[in-house]
Formats: C-alpha cells, sequence, structure tokens
C-alpha cells in the first residue's frame, strides 16, 4: 500500500529572477509502506528540498504529495503542524534533541504534545529506549551522550509518536562508522521487525549500501530507482 | 512540561540569567528605595510642618484667608468655638489672634513679622513649638510682655533671650500699636522661612493692648492627619458662615506633594521598568537567536505556534519571578531599617531646613506598593517577552534546522 504519493512536485526558489533555481523539476515518486529508501545524488541535487516538501516542512511550487490519501501542499499551517506531529517522525542530521531534557524526556515529549495518557507514554518511552539500545541512559541529557547515542533518541523521539514513515536527513552525517553501522542495524531491525516505513536522504555509501531502495536525484530529477537486495 | 522546559532553559547559561535576575532586583530594589525615601521626606516635612504651626484643620473668617487683614476676625466665635469643642473628632484645640503685618522694632533693626497671639497651654496640644525652644522658655518664666521670636530673626538682628524689642502694628479700628516686649524664648523649627517671619506673644497681652477679644484662627486636631479632610468636610457643613480648611488647604503645595507622592512610585517604577525591559529584550533575543535551530525542531516534530509562544512568555516570566520577589524583599528590608532608624542627611540639612524638612528622613512605603510593583514586574516582563517570542516565531522549522 502506498503511503506517500508524490506527483510533479516542483520547487523553484525566486522564480522570475536572475538567480531563479529549480531545486526540484517535477518530481513523481511512490513510497510503500514498510520500504526502507535512500534518497541519494550530489550536493544541491534537491535531496534535502524533496524531504522538507514530504515533511510538510517547506511548500511546493506545484504539484501534489499526498500521504494517506491527504494532499499535504493543500493543508493550512495548523493542520500540517498537527498533520506532521500524529503522521510523520523526524531525525535530523544535528540530532536536534532538547538540550534541557533527559533522554527519556525528549521521547516523551513528542507523546506530550499528542496528549497521550502518562501511563502510555512511560511505557513506550522505556521501550523505545531498550529498542535503540539505551534503557541504561533514560536520565542522561543530551551532552552527557555520544553523537552515535544522541542519533539513537533521535530515531527513539522520531519513533514515539507511532508515525506513518520516518524522514532521516543525513542522519548518519556526523556520526563515526561504529555509531553509523549501530544505528543502520537499529533502522533496519525496526524496518524488518516492526514494518516502519524510513525515508533518508543521505551520502554515505555505507548507507545506501544497506538499503532497500535507492532513488537517486540528480538537479531535481530522479534519474534511477533501483531496489537493492 | 512546556513550564519545565522553560524553567531549564532559563538555566541554561547561568551568568546571563544571573545578570539579568540581578539587573531586575537592583531596579526593584532602587525604585522601592528612592520612592520610600521621596515619600519619607515628604511625610516627615509634612508632619513637621503640621506639628509646628498649620495643625491638622484651621477655622478662619471666609474672608480672613485672602488678606489675612486683623478686621476679619471670627465673627460669631463663641458659637463656633463650642461646636468645635464637642465634636468628637477634635482631640486638641486652640485659638489664635492674627496681625500678619507688623513690624519689630529695636535698637539693632527693624523687620516685618507676623504677631500670632496664642494660649501658651493649648498651643501644647496642638504643635510642638515648645520642643523647639532653643534658648530661654516657652511662656512659662516670665516678666513683663514676653515674646518668642524664631532663631532666624534672634540671629540676623543678634537679639538674646531677655532683649527689648518693640512690636508695631494696626488693631481692627486702624489704630497703630508699639509695645515693647521682652524675648523670653527663641526657636528653632525646621521651617527656615517660619522662624525669620513669626513672633509668638500670649493673646491676653494683645486683648490687654487693644481692648478688643476677638480670634483670627482657630486650629484643631484629629486622630489622624489622614482624617483632616472628612473632618473638614463635615465642620464646614456645620459652620457655613465660616471657612473651615483642612492642612492641604490651609497650605496647598503640602496637600499638592502629598498627592504627587502617591504617583511619585509609578513614576520611579515605570522609568526603571522601562530600562529593565529593554535589557530582557536584549537576553531573551539572545536565547532565542542561539537556540534557532532548536526551536525550529520543535515547530517541525509538531510543536504549535502558541506553545513556543508560550514557552518563550514563561521563560521571561521565570525570569522576572526570580528577581521580582528578591528585589521587593531586599527594599522592603531596607526601608524597614530607614523607617525605624531614619537615614541621616544632616550635611544637607541647612538646605533641606529651607524646604522645611528634617535632616533626617524616616522612609516610609505603603505595603500596597509591593503589590503594585509585582503587577508592573509581570507586565514588564510580559512586554519584554513579545518581541523576543515573535522572532521566534518567524521562524522557518526547515530552515531554522538547517542554520547552523
Amino acid at each position: 500500500m502506498a503511503v506517500i504519493e508524490i506527483k510533479d512536485v516542483k520547487k523553484i526558489y525566486y522564480p522570475g529572477s536572475e538567480i531563479q533555481v529549480n531545486a526540484l523539476s517535477g518530481v513523481n515518486l511512490t513510497i510503500e509502506e514498510g520500504e526502507f529508501t535512500a534518497i541519494v545524488g550530489p550536493s544541491g541535487s534537491g535531496k534535502t528540498t524533496l524531504l522538507n516538501i514530504v515533511g510538510g516542512l517547506d511548500t511546493s511550487s506545484s504539484g501534489s504529495v499526498n500521504i494517506d490519501q491527504t494532499d499535504i501542499t493543500r493543508l493550512p499551517e495548523n493542520k500540517l503542524i498537527d498533520f506532521r506531529l500524529h503522521h510523520i517522525g523526524f531525525v535530523f542530521q544535528a540530532y536536534n534533541l532538547i538540550p534541557v531534557l533527559t533522554a527519556k524526556e525528549n521521547v516523551g515529549f513528542i507523546m506530550l504534545l499528542q496528549k497521550r495518557p502518562e501511563q502510555e507514554r512511560n511505557d513506550r518511552v522505556t521501550a523505545l529506549l531498550e529498542e535503540v539500545g539505551l534503557s541504561d541512559k533514560m536520565d542522561k541529557r543530551p551532552n552527557e551522550l555520544s553523537g552515535g547515542q544522541q542519533q539513537r533518541v533521535a530515531v527513539a523521539r522520531a519513533l514515539a509518536s507511532k508515525p506513518r514513515f520516518v524522514l532521516a536527513d543525513e542522519p548518519t552525517a556526523n556520526l563515526d562508522s561504529r555509531s553509523t553501522g549501530d544505528l543502520l542495524d537499529i533502522m533496519l531491525r525496526l524496518n524488518q521487525e516492526e514494518g516502519t516505513t524510513f525515508i533518508f536522504s543521505t551520502h554515505d555509501q555505507r548507507v545506501i549500501d544497506r538499503a532497500r531502495r535507492v532513488v537517486t536525484l540528480e538537479d531535481g530529477k530522479i534519474v534511477s530507482d533501483v531496489r537493492q537486495g | 512540561m512546556i513550564p519545565k522546559i522553560a524553567w531549564r532553559n532559563i538555566w541554561r547559561n547561568r551568568l546571563r540569567s544571573f545578570v539579568v535576575i540581578g539587573a531586575i532586583i537592583m531596579g526593584i530594589w532602587a525604585g522601592i528605595f528612592m520612592s520610600s525615601l521621596s515619600i519619607g521626606m515628604t511625610e516627615t516635612r509634612t508632619q513637621d510642618i503640621l506639628d509646628t504651626f498649620i495643625s491638622h484643620v484651621q477655622v478662619h473668617d471666609s474672608t480672613f484667608v485672602y488678606d489675612h487683614k486683623p478686621a476679619d476676625f471670627i465673627q460669631n466665635f463663641e458659637e463656633v468655638y463650642g461646636i468645635l469643642q464637642n465634636d468628637d473628632s477634635v482631640t486638641a484645640i486652640t485659638r489664635r489672634v492674627i496681625y500678619s503685618q507688623a513690624m519689630l522694632a529695636s535698637a539693632k533693626g527693624n523687620r516685618s513679622v507676623e504677631i500670632r497671639g496664642i494660649y501658651p497651654e493649648e498651643e501644647r496640644g496642638i504643635t510642638k513649638l515648645h520642643e523647639y525652644i532653643v534658648d530661654g522658655n516657652f511662656f512659662e518664666e516670665f516678666k513683663g510682655k514676653p515674646v518668642c521670636i524664631g532663631a532666624k530673626i534672634a540671629e540676623k538682628n543678634g537679639y538674646e533671650v531677655g532683649d527689648k524689642l518693640i512690636l508695631q502694628y494696626q488693631d481692627i479700628h486702624g489704630e497703630m500699636h508699639a509695645v515693647k516686649y521682652k524675648v523670653c524664648g527663641i526657636f528653632k523649627t525646621i521651617n527656615s522661612q517660619h522662624d525669620g517671619f513669626t513672633v509668638y506673644v500670649p493673646a491676653q497681652t494683645l486683648f490687654d493692648e487693644t481692648g478688643d477679644i476677638m480670634y483670627h484662627e482657630i486650629a484643631l486636631r484629629t486622630f489622624n492627619k489622614s482624617d483632616a479632610l472628612s473632618l473638614s468636610n463635615s465642620l464646614q457643613a456645620q459652620l457655613p458662615d465660616v471657612k473651615v480648611e483642612y492642612w492641604g488647604q490651609v497650605s496647598p503645595d503640602l496637600g499638592y506633594t502629598d498627592e504627587m507622592m502617591g504617583v511619585a512610585l509609578l513614576i520611579y517604577m515605570g522609568i526603571i521598568m522601562l530600562a529593565l525591559m529593554f535589557g530582557i529584550i536584549n537576553t531573551m533575543l539572545m536565547a532565542v537567536l542561539e537556540r534557532t535551530r532548536e526551536l525550529g525542531m520543535l515547530m517541525a516534530v509538531g510543536m504549535t505556534k502558541p506553545k513556543v509562544f508560550l514557552m518563550i512568555v514563561l521563560e521571561t516570566l521565570f525570569l522576572s519571578i526570580v528577581g521580582g520577589p528578591l528585589g521587593i524583599l531586599l527594599g522592603h528590608l531596607t526601608v524597614g531599617y530607614f523607617g525605624t532608624n531614619g537615614l541621616d542627611l544632616s550635611v544637607v540639612a541647612e538646605g533641606m531646613s529651607l524646604f522645611g524638612m528634617s535632616s533626617i528622613v524616616y522612609t516610609s512605603i505603603d505595603p500596597s506598593a509591593y503589590i503594585q510593583i509585582g503587577i508592573m514586574v509581570v507586565v514588564t516582563a510580559l512586554l519584554a517577552a513579545l518581541y523576543p517570542a515573535r522572532k521566534a516565531l518567524k521562524l522557518n522549522p526547515s530552515e531554522a534546522i538547517r542554520s547552523i
């Protein structure tokens, strides 16, 4: 079943000016439930722009992005925020955890915004942090965790809201190879065992090698879409 | 969770938060202290002037207040005095004869003065003039016709206790009197203008000289100076033929100053809060701009703009809520200390005396002012939060996340 249907999405920066940039030039892409997809391509190819538009963080110049039959490009801002909260999980390159909250609080924060009951929050937070191998670091703040550990907390946070899919923008860019391996193991396990749909942009060949599907962008267009292994 | 994040956020940069909290504490303390000093000075001055010669309420003939003419004495004195004496709110009362355009003459020089004929024993219940005698006595021991003169007169003309001088004045019939008096006491009040212009003699000596037993002024005291206005209104209603005035009408500058002090606190605190507001805005703006990526992330993952706004406002409010009570406490302790022990400003005593002020100032503040200050602190914090919070709301999540 298709989770995301991207139809003829274009993104033009500074339209009509001398410095007009066609970041996306009519992208069509369908992501099925349970896929583990890498969006790859050189810098400036439009990877982050595509992820931002799919994540409802940026608007397209034209085209539509249907997520579970809802065209998010037509949602007003307040509904879009609510949509993101309930349907999309985010993992950022720089982790972006809340520095004043512990790992447990960072993960639970999303569920608090969703107004989930305390007991459910506590149970899910504990389960997720165990899943990412951080059950002994629950009460640590981000500055007491390594980069790899912080990104694992970020993955747990992304999953806390029970999203339809997780968007990860260069999730391993700041990690060493061991942390990258650990994080990929966790993401793949979640994908295989729990059916979590992951879409991530990356330059990292180690990540590309383990992706099930690799979509390559160049100059704002999809130039290849390959399913692996 | 949002209050928790806001609270923890303010301690992320402890030094910066402590500087802002310190500024709030010092600002509030300074505002309270300055206000209490002004209020204390005014209250001390008012009280001293009331105790020295004005008292709480004065009664005159309706026309006397304009020109102080001797002929404008209280016409139906016995009736008026009887009503006043029987009023339960009147705690002390006295009568005075006043010759405002008199002359003091002697071999040592002449000067214009105001002669006040008084009943010394009654006067003790009304003013503290007897406490201000610096030489001689207040009509307790004397020979001949006694006069108490102000220290300024004594100083300018070189008079001493026992010296003889002539008092010249015109009675209600236009007849001039020039009578020899003997200095029995020299008083030095906190008001040098009064001391340079006023002489006191027993009323009876004036009656003996002129043969006219009449009074120009009735002065009375009530329980508290704040009750004087209502008492004067009530007496005026009973006595339509005379002019009844409370101290604020007798001396409009005193009344005006007293009213002004009510808003002095608001003015001082308003200025201080305005300055503080810019400091807080600066700090919060730095805090917001430093956390662009974090705020972008919060909005990206689903935190609504009102919640982001609330978080920034709470952070600002928390800073003020920590600083505000400490500033008020420090101010309260300072006001309490100087309210009991007084602040000695004797280095400028002479200048203060010219304005009718005592050199020891007792700070004073209405406790309800603390509530006003508390409200002002909260309002300041809320106003100061608006701009940084608005700045945070304008962040675009996708740009904010990539910004650093």
